[in-house]
């Protein structure tokens, strides 16, 4: 049995737990939601802009904004000097891309920033533009533009066109590589044969961020040569 | 007259910024600049490359400008300078740039040789970013130019840090219930 000074103090106790635990409760629960909340941030923030902003159907960004790509030039052989076409400017969207035997059908994007990478296909700064005889490598999100990439098949036919010129490719061969393995790669991104090289993450289905990577290789069949020396 | 010389200075202005703006493919000094990179960094009988695709984003850059003689000596003045350093300082991988604290010195050098045709280059966030190579080149407005990021980027979703919130929600729901369970106890008892 407790006297009632113990009592007291227990029920003082008691009370300022009683205001302490809700208010830990409440700051972490807005601490957690907060950060729960973060990915879809960005959705509500273009909703309430949309609602508030006066933004417009004319000011919103669409996959096609920033193309100079009207389809295609027909063009798919003979070689193009410098003064011949027009060399894409970053972020433009400067072709489209479709892979047989896949759903892949997107534009092509010059520079392959994260928020380029929200537009579709994008071409590395690091290879070359399609015709200078060299790697192209070509990357999009395995949730979007590139989620049926890994269902290739070798020799389906890759069609890119440009503002320039029209290129087919073939598969010849699939991989996954470690992004870190740059042997796994390298030689086709840099070597001196015309390689269209296609890669999103593997697998499709993580949870986490995925270090591999699925490479689909594909080498020229037709289209312009290119030429950027003067 | 004042109003010619206006004319004339506003005319000079608008030619000098309109450099940057002519894209051309890659001309004499540019594909001397371009070896130039690829060969002169000697050090201790090592020759520092960043690799072949760095070599390929700078050809890239370098069609958005048309690199004149002058601009290419200024370039490589800057250059022999950066170069000097790198040998002063013994940087033979590119690890030991942020290991001898040389990353800003050697991005100021950067940015001199790229501001001699209008460009600059800053890094993403903090200064580690370009330990990591994570830069954007801009142009005078401040569009940007090329990023310069891993090769093989990034291009699945990431629910980690989901995931992770909401196993610390479901902590949380846990010590609270925990909580009151043991405070009611000891309000019974």
């Amino acid at each position: 049995m407790k006297t009632k000074p113990e009592h007291d103090r227990q029920t003082k106790r008691y009370r300022k737990w009683f205001l302490l635990l809700p208010v830990v409760f409440f700051l972490s629960g807005y601490l957690v939601l907060f950060a729960c909340l973060t990915p879809i941030l960005d959705p509500l923030v273009t909703i309430y802009e949309l609602a508030f902003s006066g933004a417009n159907v004319k000011t919103i960004e669409e996959p096609g904004a920033d193309s100079i790509f009207n389809g295609t030039t027909g063009r798919t052989s003979g070689t193009l000097n410098w003064d011949d076409f027009t060399f894409p400017v970053y972020g433009e969207a400067f072709g489209h891309i479709t892979v047989e035997g896949t759903e892949i059908d997107a534009d092509l994007i010059y520079g392959d920033s994260t928020s380029l990478l929200k537009r579709g296909a994008c071409m590395s700064l690091y290879s070359h533009i399609p015709g200078c005889g060299r790697g192209v490598l070509v990357g999009a999100h395995n949730n979007t533009y590139f989620h049926t990439l890994q269902y290739v098949q070798t020799g389906a036919l890759v069609q890119l066109d440009t503002t320039y010129g029209s290129f087919v490719y073939r598969v010849y061969r699939t991989d996954i590589i470690e992004n870190t393995d740059r042997a796994g790669y390298a030689q086709e991104l840099n070597g001196y044969q015309e390689i269209l090289l296609l890669y999103t993450c593997y697998p499709n289905d993580t949870i986490a961020s995925t270090p591999y990577r699925f490479f689909a290789f594909c080498e020229k069949v037709s289209g312009p040569s290119v030429d950027l020396y003067e | 007259m004042k109003k010619l010389a206006c004319l004339l200075v506003a005319a000079v202005l608008l030619v000098v910024s309109m450099v940057p703006a002519f894209a051309s493919g890659i001309n004499e000094y540019e594909k001397k600049l371009m070896d130039y990179v690829e060969t002169a960094y000697v050090v201790d009988g090592v020759t520092i490359t960043a690799g072949p695709e760095f070599t390929t984003m700078l050809e890239n850059v370098l069609t958005t400008v048309d690199l004149t003689e002058a601009q290419y000596n200024e370039i490589m003045d800057v250059l022999d300078e950066a170069l000097a350093f790198v040998k002063a300082k013994g940087l033979t991988e590119i690890e030991d740039i942020s290991k001898t604290g040389s990353t800003k010195a050697l991005l100021d050098y950067a940015n001199r040789a790229l501001g001699v045709v209008g460009y600059s280059v800053s890094t993403k966030g903090s200064l580690s970013d370009a330990d990591h190579g994570l830069l954007i080149i801009t142009d005078a407005n401040g569009k940007v130019v090329a990023e310069l990021h891993p090769a093989i980027t990034k291009t699945g979703a990431d629910y980690t840090a989901a995931a992770v919130c909401g196993a610390a929600a479901l902590a949380v729901l846990c010590v609270a219930g925990v909580s009151v369970k043991r405070l009611r106890k000891a309000h019974e008892d």
